[in-house]
């Protein structure tokens, strides 16, 4: 295939984007009506719709479909996962037994931006619900062509077959919890495209903050105009002491302890928590992932990573950008398995 | 889908025996649609059309491909419809396949017409570009976000709003080209020829609730229902195919 | 918020802004600047001993949100009110829930909280009135009493150690709902108020707003004693069925419900918390101006509502002062 100018040479991309420009983010809360939650996330033209049914009583799941509309159908609505390790980190605090449905539907096809697409539009999503979460999960995807990191692949970009890193980050907390690359990078050029994509996360969080306030004030000021309601005699309204102490430590126990990880593989998994928490209540969730295959043995271990990040109850500390070296190293992030792979370049 | 009390149920027949349904409409009333055009801009049409809390999206892609080896001037259509575990918990998994089979098939014979190609929508003899090597190949694809009863004329209305929402590439072809070689095709990234809708349908679902028929259903009225008839008509005001109650009987059981 | 789904003319959007800005000027401000998103540092001073409430985790030493909404502090309790999040149960809240299943001398109901509520069979009085212990032909008769799906109108007793929500019906105004129709709106928008079981005399016709958000608009039945009939005529269960099938809520009677409940629609659409004087007052106004029921739901008939409330809450406002 002939080399193709992915970057020109004063700079641009496919697109007219600089490499380290986002797209276009557009979002809106609450288009599904009959949801308890729901959001559209569209990153330039990728388009995806998530919807929360919950809590309710039943087992939890999220549940990706991408409705590819181009040649290329998606028929396969059941345990057909493909080789994409998706790594989730949805901290949630729940109650027993806390369970609640995402579901999603992508329209338009481009793989590692509708991984990131369909996190931002969950987290906006579950937010809409009121499911209590300790931090929201953004996701950003940067890669490698032409020996320039560009953030944000497009559809164009991601087809080139360079190498494609996928991260998603909790920004207030400062940490990592999904991180996924495709093709092979040395560890150096690793670092910055790595910390491209954390950059273009928090840019995301931002616009997602500032979609929820937005949205907040709207039903704040809905909430205002129902609670100054002059009905004379009931300041029902603020004696609303919802707790006593009592339920506060058996809620916050169970908040604390309620530490919520979903691994998506090529197989059901349905995440226990009960190594990790003492009050027995656990959540089960089976994440499906449907989309076109994207082969590469790479993936392969990053689910084996991912299934062991989530056995050891590991999620790095995302310092700085140059630790990463640090934690690469570290045997309690990443098995060797992965460093060796990369160190063979 | 909720389950409804026998007291509910009766009130819900009642109130259609008498001509006012649940949110007083009249038998013969539709809820407000809304449409809206182009709304996927990587696909070469797309359309969202609500009616109601019903919510679908309807997008057509073409690409090029060769025709069929027994019809050489025709070219290509595929409808498909996908209900969404957004628009209800219960369509995760396979739960709405059957529901999704049952629609696209009724579309596909409004829209194309039976075996013969009589009756239908699209000419497919406009979509070919090189007899008997290059055709083009229209996939419609329709997404179900939100349920709330009369799937099928939503769709239809989806369709055809995408359709017409369509811009199919211009495409040169090669000057000259022998025997079984692909001729060489040049598409067009500017320049797009809108499709012709003009002959696509509309259709009406009748639901039978006690002894009257009501149009655009909610779920509710459907878990009621104990026959439907659809009706596409055309423009000329030619009753294209009338598909039975299965389709809306299937939309019952899953609301069931 | 999910932005009002209606179609409004240049003109209606005008006004309507307008209305809302009216009313948020009367309203009062005193929580906007409190609001917050899913992890932002709540503002407390941590010298001072404070609890933690919904809403609220502890992270790194801050305390955090973790539900978008406003910070209410009571004392010292600090939580954060989410705004769009379930129903909260409290006792005593009067709930209209759906019976989901019927369990080993319980009924399940759905009452839109994250868990099913239970409503034992000792907390439901007996058919035939008579205070005694449940026997085993009464567990085998539940179905007699509500089955699945059934609408029932009950209290919240207490929460179980377990967290899980108990109802009780003892009272005669609590049982099965029939005849009329079941809306369901956001739970914030019912207050907690002396009465929520309202006859509207005029109409005939019962409103009960349950606060899980589950709104009952139906023909009004003297007592609950309904069951006690039926008992009695079990054996003639398919004729009362017969007659119930001929004799249908009265037209007049129908489009009343209807009106009713288009008024919690368009109120609920809006936004306005539901008290059974606004939506009389919307059911009137809506007929005095002759509006068909069917527009109700229209784009200008919203339009005037919110028009109107703002005008009432300006009045209101003069008056006070």
């Amino acid at each position: 295939m002939s080399k193709t100018e992915y970057v020109s040479p004063e700079g641009l991309r496919l697109d007219g984007r600089r490499p380290m420009e986002m797209r276009q983010l557009r979002a809106e809360i609450g288009t599904v009506a009959k949801a308890n939650g729901s959001a559209v996330f569209e990153m330039g033209n990728t388009k995806v719709i998530a919807a929360v049914y919950g809590p309710r009583e039943f087992s939890c799941w999220f549940v990706v479909d991408d409705e590819c509309n181009s040649v290329f159908q998606v028929q396969n609505r059941s345990q057909q996962l493909n080789d994409q390790a998706l790594a989730v980190n949805g901290d949630i605090t729940c109650h027993p037994p806390d369970h609640g449905g995402v579901h999603f539907d992508s329209s338009n096809a481009s793989f590692s931006g509708t991984r990131s697409a369909c996190i931002n539009a969950a987290t906006l999503a579950l937010a809409d619900a009121g499911i209590p979460m300790r931090d929201i999960v953004t996701s950003c995807s940067a890669g490698y062509l032409n020996s320039t990191p560009l953030l944000d692949l497009n559809y164009i970009e991601d087809s080139a077959g360079g190498p494609d890193v996928t991260v998603g980050i909790l920004p207030k907390l400062d940490k990592v919890t999904l991180l996924q690359m495709e093709a092979k990078l040395p560890v150096d050029i690793f670092e910055n495209v790595m910390g491209l994509a954390v950059e273009g996360c928090k840019a995301v969080a931002n616009y997602i903050k500032e979609m929820l306030w937005k949205d907040e004030d709207d039903a704040l000021l809905k909430q205002a105009l129902a609670l100054s309601m002059n009905i004379p005699g009931s300041d029902s309204s603020v004696g609303d002491a919802e707790m006593s102490e009592a339920t506060n430590d058996q809620e916050l126990a169970m908040g604390m302890s309620c530490y919520l990880f979903v691994v998506l593989t090529y197989l059901e998994f349905l995440c226990h928590m009960d190594g990790l928490h003492n009050c027995g209540s656990h959540v089960g969730l089976k994440f499906y992932y449907l989309a076109k295959s994207y082969q590469s043995s790479i993936t392969k271990e990053l689910n084996m990573l991912a299934l062991q990040m989530f056995m050891l109850n590991g999620s790095i500390d995302q310092s700085e950008e140059s630790d990463v070296s640090k934690v690469l190293g570290d045997q309690s992030f990443m098995p060797s398995i992965i460093s060796s792979e990369l160190t063979q370049m | 889908m909720v389950g409804l009390s026998v007291g509910e149920k009766h009130f819900i027949q009642g109130g259609i025996s008498q001509d006012l349904r649940l949110d007083c409409r009249k038998r013969l009333t539709y809820r407000p649609i809304y449409v809206e055009t182009g709304i996927i801009p990587q696909a070469h049409g797309s359309a969202r059309v609500r009616l109601g809390a019903t919510d679908v999206i309807a997008s057509v892609k073409a690409e090029l491909g060769k025709p069929n080896a027994l019809q050489p001037d025709k070219g290509k259509i595929a409808i498909f419809v996908d209900c969404s575990p957004t628009a209800a918990p219960m369509f995760e998994g396979r739960g709405g396949e059957e529901l999704s089979t049952e629609l696209s098939v009724a579309l596909e014979r409004c829209i194309l017409g039976g075996k013969s190609g009589a009756g239908a929508g699209i000419d497919p003899t406009s979509l070919v570009v090189v007899e008997g090597k290059v055709c083009w190949d229209l996939y419609v694809d329709g997404l179900v976000i939100s349920s709330d009863g009369n799937l099928l004329d939503a769709l239809a209305a989806a369709i055809k709003a995408a359709l017409s929402n369509t811009g199919i590439p211009k495409v040169d072809v090669a000057a000259e080209m022998t025997g079984d070689e692909q001729p060489e095709v040049n598409i067009s990234d500017e320049e797009f020829l809108q499709f012709d809708t003009s002959g696509i349908p509309v259709i009406v679902t009748l639901t039978k609730v006690g002894k009257q028929y009501i149009v655009d259903a909610t779920s509710e009225e459907e878990s009621q229902m104990t026959s439907a008839v659809s009706v596409s008509v055309n423009r000329k005001g030619h009753l294209i195919n009338k598909l039975d109650s299965e389709i809306a009987a299937a939309e019952a059981s899953e609301e069931e | 918020m999910r932005g009002l789904q209606l179609p409004l003319s240049q003109t209606q959007r005008i006004r309507l802004q307008r209305a809302f800005e009216k009313l948020q000027s009367l309203s009062s401000k005193a929580n906007s600047d409190a609001s917050v998103t899913v992890a932002d540092t709540i503002p407390v001073n941590y010298e001072d001993a404070f609890l933690k409430g919904h809403g609220t985790t502890d992270l790194n030493g801050e305390l955090v949100a973790t539900v978008c909404g406003v910070v209410e502090r009571i004392n010292k309790l600090v939580y954060v009110r989410g705004l769009r999040a379930r129903y909260k149960p409290e006792v005593g809240d009067i709930v209209v829930g759906r019976v989901v299943e019927v369990a080993q001398k319980r009924w399940r109901l759905e009452i839109n909280f994250s868990q099913d509520a239970i409503l034992m069979l000792s907390s439901m009085n007996m058919p035939d009135g008579i205070q005694r212990r449940r026997t085993a032909l009464d567990e085998l008769n539940m179905r007699g009493i509500f089955e699945e799906n059934d609408v029932v109108c009950a209290e919240v007793r207490n929460f179980q150690h377990d967290g899980s929500l108990q109802l009780q019906a003892r009272s005669q105004k609590y049982g099965k709902l029939e005849k009329g129709q079941l809306l369901i709106i956001d739970p914030y928008l019912v207050k907690k108020s002396k009465s929520h079981f309202h006859h509207l005399e005029q109409f005939g016709i019962d409103l009960i707003l349950g606060r899980n958000g589950f709104i009952w608009v139906g023909e009004h039945v003297e007592t609950r004693d309904g069951m006690v009939v039926d008992q009695a005529n079990s054996s003639e269960q398919s004729m009362v069925l017969e007659e119930k099938n001929q004799t249908h809520t009265p037209l007049e009677m129908r489009q009343n419900i209807c009106r009713i409940a288009n008024a919690v629609r368009v109120l609920s659409t809006l936004g306005f918390s539901m008290d059974a004087d606004l939506i009389m007052e919307t059911v009137e106004l809506s007929s005095s101006l002759k509006i068909d029921i069917h527009d109700m739901i229209g784009s200008e008939f919203h339009v005037l509502v919110a028009e109107r409330e703002a005008e009432r809450r300006s009045l209101m406002g003069k008056r006070r002062r």
